[in-house]
């Protein structure tokens, strides 16, 4: 990664020295070394702080929607980022040539909570490679399969590199399709047990809106779900339900798949597990892609003469 | 839960179609139970699907989505956006747990007032059966 | 909070046998907002108007409920009472407590519980209503036809004739369509040309159609009333307001091709006319065999012209025209035979289809009206007619009948034993459809004047044997199978609308059905209008139809249009889409789901956002659930308006908050 970080400083010095940006969105150093940040160079001198590694985990593509308003923005993309920025310029909320892409290919984000607890000490780097996931500590250098090291929304990734990038610094990796099979094991629960299921989940909520705000598809310039005849400001668990139903509802056909919402809730709720039933279902009814690729019209402002009706096919799950 | 609980339930009924097919029920005199209160939209293309979330959440037991067949709407195409809406909400309700039969959808015509009176009847079954609904729905 | 009056109608013992209309009547009085409620006999009466009247005078009343029969009933009546009395009609809210509560439920508690429910839902989707207007469009009285056949010409005449301006646009270099190729026409056998040759006349000469041929429609936007259309001139490449018609030119040009006219059995020039007779009786250059086009020289037209009117440098020409009206006549084709290889058309020169024989049987025609085979111009002995070649066949995806080839199959039997008093018609029939004035006695006439032989029954195979055509099929009624021995094959192929009617369908909104007939409003109640506003139908572009039923339809949308000029101005409903900008994010997802187009770009401030045109808008609402901001609102069925209801309508006690 080192050489592709060296490659990133230097395109990003160029593009603000040049003025093609104003500002370049990346990650720098966090209070820890395995938990970088989000990072906005703004002149070129800060392009030399910029960092890529293997723990840089949030999602850039909403950050842009807020920065290109004051100039043309420059970033670095992974395929989340990328599907992310695909969804913005869909909806019209920026215009490609604001926007200067850095690709670069992802094999997934180590959750640093994650990898420490697999590793029993404090994980200072880490290498992915195919199947398994290198944790380098204090005292050893140990492998261990990806699922105890990833962040969840890294082990369902369909889109390792953008489709999108001005620039792809190292190789891109070919998509695949996105495997939705968490989705069955709730559909098999018994109805009652999965009310009680999605109920203990939705307790949880604070509605502190931190999914929606860091959702490249939730892009509205006002919210519905800030209106007060649609919700009230209570947590009762119907308002869960309401709130919960909606958000998934208003990105469905149009969610990247991008797991942002989920890595932000602090509450720990699988948001993932909801938009990807909407996602199975349309692929499954409609023949959608998952996730629906932007650009195309959307899935619900679509239809086929002969297209089925869902609700007379097996939505049960038992 | 007394022995002569009825169900509520909610229709959101179209105007060209449904609407007009319940008005042919009463015109033809047509029994059915008390149970459905009808919501008169123009087009089953005007139901959000967060509509039916609210009935639930403030207590109804039974909710039904209904407008005209696929291919006579009044608009063209209104009811084959609802068609793709209500699939996948139908879906995932269920999903998060409510009974099946709490939500229809159908497709009745201005002609159907033996159909509406029918799809009331059954349904009205089908929840006196299952009992209230205590799903996604406030404390009374 | 505004103020509610409630009115509970009895409708007699209708309502009132069922529902408790007191009780109705005190719980709505209890409900939030409600400063007056009252119950009456029969509210829809003058004196229940007039309860409705005084109440909004005296009790200053911003909405009313009315609990009574459906609003399919008299949620105008009560719209217009209120608008008497001074009150928006829009704030006027009808709870159907008749055809969906007292006639439908027989217990009385059950049956109150819900009147005031269903009151309760109304007085809150009132309480949260807004004062509307309805819409006022101007309206442009000038008609656009498209189809200069004998739809858009009897169309154009009668809205001419009735004093307004008509715009006829037409494909083709000339007038006449369709009928222009026929012979003689069913069942009073009177030559099609003698009764459409002066109509064309009539039409070019009339001071109020301005004839546009050789042009097509391009774009068409806009709304009833206020139609923006784009026109295109195709390019003649002869100047025809310098051109005199004396046809020198197609009688000196040197290149002859088939003539499509004549169904490639006669030849035409490649500058001049289809038919003699023509109007505008202006030539044509056809591009694509003109010796000139190809090779860059000849240019004999040019030279024999006298007025210097061809013009090889000559462009399509565009003109956006306004109308309040449109008519669309565009017609119908013939299917192509060639998919239906059992029958050799296309492979042997002596089997046609119908069109070819109407020419054949044409004074004007390539033969002169006599009828010889195609092959060797031999008279025919025997000709077989072979029915429903496409049509009736839902295999092959055309389950309609085309409804005008049993007559006109009878009357090629008919015309051709005129002719050839010594020959023999043989027609191959599924059932002879003769409904119509004269239509049964005219088949009579010609099994039993004309001595057509009728077989029932398909034919399978068409096949050649020395100088003949051999044509075998089963008699479904004797069980056996024939065999004649023709020496001319005659296919009555399927009606089809035009190759491009969907692409026109598509300009104009309009539906089509599965074949691309152009769909109706109602197919009993209003056959001539289209579901757009504005536009109608006439003739075959929307069903296969003979020339009587053409024009008595072409009439029909004649005098829609002229209902729609007599207006001042058109009132429309004022329940449409509209868009909060401030909320807007400009995403469009609403665009894909309006089956109008009526959703444009604006641009508020820095920034673009939707916008609604209410003339085209008609209020379905897919809109404002596409919508996830909630910026999109649709006037009368509000989001807070449906959500009160619901609310309302859920509440089993007490009233809502």
């Amino acid at each position: 990664m080192s050489d592709i970080q060296a490659r990133l400083r230097e395109i990003a010095r160029r593009l603000l020295t040049e003025g093609h940006v104003r500002v370049f969105i990346g990650f720098g150093p966090g209070f820890e070394a395995n938990r970088p940040v989000p990072f906005f160079a703004a002149d070129p001198d800060a392009a030399d702080r910029l960092l890529l590694d293997e723990f840089c985990a949030a999602g850039l593509a909403r950050y842009v929607l807020e920065e290109v308003r004051e100039g043309p923005v420059g970033l670095v993309a992974r395929g989340c980022d990328g599907l992310g920025l695909e969804r913005l310029l869909a909806d019209h909320r920026v215009a490609r040539e604001q926007l200067y892409v850095v690709g670069v290919s992802c094999r997934g984000v180590v959750d640093p909570d994650r990898a420490c607890a697999a590793a029993g000490e404090e994980v200072r780097a880490a290498r992915v490679n195919g199947e398994t996931v290198t944790l380098i500590t204090p005292t050893a250098e140990r492998s261990f399969p990806r699922s105890a090291c990833l962040l969840d929304k890294c082990l369902r990734c369909q889109d390792p590199t953008p489709r999108i990038a001005d620039v792809l610094l190292g190789e891109a990796i070919p998509p695949g399709e996105r495997d939705l099979a968490h989705v069955d094991a709730v559909e098999r629960m018994p109805s009652d047990e999965r009310y009680r299921f999605w109920a203990r989940q939705f307790e949880r909520c604070l509605r502190c809106l931190a999914c929606r705000q860091v959702c490249p598809a939730c892009n509205c310039v006002s919210c519905s779900l800030d209106r007060p005849e649609w919700l009230e400001r209570g947590t009762g668990l119907a308002e869960q339900f309401m709130f919960h139903f909606t958000r998934a509802y208003h990105v469905a056909g149009r969610c990247v798949a991008c797991g942002e919402c989920e890595r932000a809730c602090p509450a720990g709720i699988p948001l993932g597990l909801l938009n990807d039933k909407f996602m199975k279902d349309l692929r499954d009814l409609f023949g959608v892609a998952a996730p629906h690729r932007p650009g195309d019209v959307e899935p619900l402002g679509k239809f086929c003469p002969d297209d089925p009706e869902g609700w007379h096919e097996g939505g049960e799950g038992t | 839960m007394s022995s002569d609980w009825q169900p509520r339930i909610v229709g959101f009924a179209c105007r060209w179609c449904t609407y007009a097919g319940a008005d042919l029920a009463g015109t033809s005199r047509l029994e059915y139970p008390a149970t459905v209160r009808l919501v008169r939209v123009p087009c089953s293309g005007r139901v959000n699907p967060s509509f039916v979330l609210r009935a639930f959440q403030r207590g109804a037991d039974g909710v039904l989505v209904a407008g005209c067949h696929p291919g006579d709407c009044h608009y063209t195409s209104g009811n084959l956006f609802t068609r793709r809406r209500f699939s996948l909400v139908k879906r995932f309700l269920e999903y998060l747990g409510l009974e099946p039969e709490r939500l229809r959808v159908e497709w009745i015509s201005a002609a159907e007032g033996q159909r509406f009176a029918q799809v009331i009847r059954e349904m009205t079954d089908d929840l006196c059966r299952l009992g209230p609904n205590r799903k996604m729905r406030e404390e009374p | 909070m505004p103020r509610i009056g409630v009115v509970v109608c009895w409708c007699g013992h209708n309502i009132a046998g069922t529902v408790d209309v007191t009780q109705v009547t005190a719980a709505a009085a209890a409900m939030p907002g409600v400063v007056y409620a009252e119950d009456y006999k029969y509210v829809c009466s003058e004196p229940g108007q007039d309860l409705i009247r005084r109440a909004i005078a005296d009790k200053r009343l911003d909405a009313v409920v009315v609990a009574a029969c459906s609003p399919s009933m008299h949620e105008a009546t009560f719209r217009q009472a209120a608008a008497a009395a001074g009150l928006n009609p829009y704030r006027v809210e009808i709870a159907n407590v008749r055809e969906q509560c007292s006639w439908v439920h027989r217990d009385r508690e059950e049956a109150t519980v819900k009147a005031v429910a269903l009151v309760q839902a109304m007085v809150a989707k009132a309480r949260r209503e807004e004062p509307l207007e309805a819409l006022r469009l101007p309206v442009t009285r000038r008609a656009l036809v498209i189809g200069g056949g004998i739809a858009g010409m009897q169309a154009a005449m009668d809205i001419a004739d009735a004093g307004y301006q008509v715009l006829l646009v037409e494909r083709e270099p000339n007038l006449g369509g369709r009928m222009a190729q026929l012979s003689e026409t069913f069942p009073t056998l009177d030559c099609a040309s003698c009764i459409l040759t002066p109509r064309t006349a009539e039409v070019a000469r009339h001071p109020r159609i301005e004839l546009l041929t050789y042009s097509e429609v391009r774009e068409v936007a806009g709304y009833v009333g206020d139609f923006r259309v784009r026109i295109a001139r195709k390019p003649a490449y002869v100047d025809w307001d310098r051109c005199i018609g004396c046809m020198l030119c197609q009688e000196k040009c040197p290149r002859k091709v088939p003539s499509p006219f004549e169904r490639d059995m006669g030849f035409k020039k490649a500058i001049g006319v289809n038919f003699p007779q023509a109007v505008p009786n202006r030539p044509v250059i056809d591009r694509e065999h003109c010796t000139y086009f190809e090779k860059g020289k000849c240019q004999v037209c040019v030279r024999v012209c006298p007025v210097e009117a061809v013009d090889f440098e000559q462009r399509e020409t565009v003109r956006e025209e306004a109308v309040g009206a449109i008519v669309v006549a565009t017609g119908f084709d013939v299917l192509a035979p060639a998919e239906f290889g059992e029958y050799g058309y296309g492979r042997y020169p002596d089997v046609i289809d119908s069109l070819a024989f109407e020419r054949l049987n044409s004074s004007s025609g390539p033969t002169g009206g006599v009828i010889r085979r195609p092959s060797d111009g031999r008279v025919p002995r025997e000709v077989v007619f072979i029915q429903c070649v496409g049509s009736r066949d839902p295999d092959r995806g055309r389950g309609y009948c085309s409804k005008i080839c049993c007559m006109y199959t009878a009357k090629h039997a008919m015309l051709y034993r005129h002719k050839v008093p010594d020959g023999q018609a043989y027609v191959f029939y599924m059932d002879v459809r003769a409904g119509g004035k004269g239509y049964e006695e005219f088949v009579q006439r010609t099994v039993e004047q004309a001595g057509a032989l009728y077989l029932r029954g398909r034919v399978a195979r068409v096949y050649p044997e020395g100088d003949r055509m051999l044509v075998r099929g089963v008699d479904t009624l004797s069980g056996q199978t024939v065999e004649v021995a023709a020496d001319l094959v005659v296919l009555a192929t399927a009606a089809v609308p035009r190759g491009d009617a969907r692409e026109l369908a598509q300009l104009l909104k309009v539906g089509t059905d599965a074949h691309g007939f152009y769909n109706e409003a109602h197919p009993k109640l209003r056959p001539v209008e289209t579901m757009t506003r504005g536009i109608f139908l006439a003739g075959a572009v929307q069903a296969p139809r003979d020339i009587s039923e053409t024009v008595a339809q072409a009439s029909g949308a004649a005098s829609k249009v002229l209902a729609l000029f007599s207006q001042e101005e058109l009132v429309a409903d004022p329940l449409v889409a509209v868009v909060d900008e401030t909320r807007c994010a400009g995403c469009f997802l609403c665009r894909p789901v309006c089956p109008y187009q009526a959703i444009s770009t604006r641009v508020a401030g820095n920034r673009e956002v939707a916008t609604v045109n209410p003339g085209l808008c008609q209020g379905c609402g897919a809109c404002a659930v596409a919508c996830r901001s909630g910026a999109m609102a649709l006037k009368g069925f509000t989001d807070e308006q449906i959500l009160a209801e619901v609310e309302a309508l859920c509440l089993r006690t007490g009233s809502p908050g």
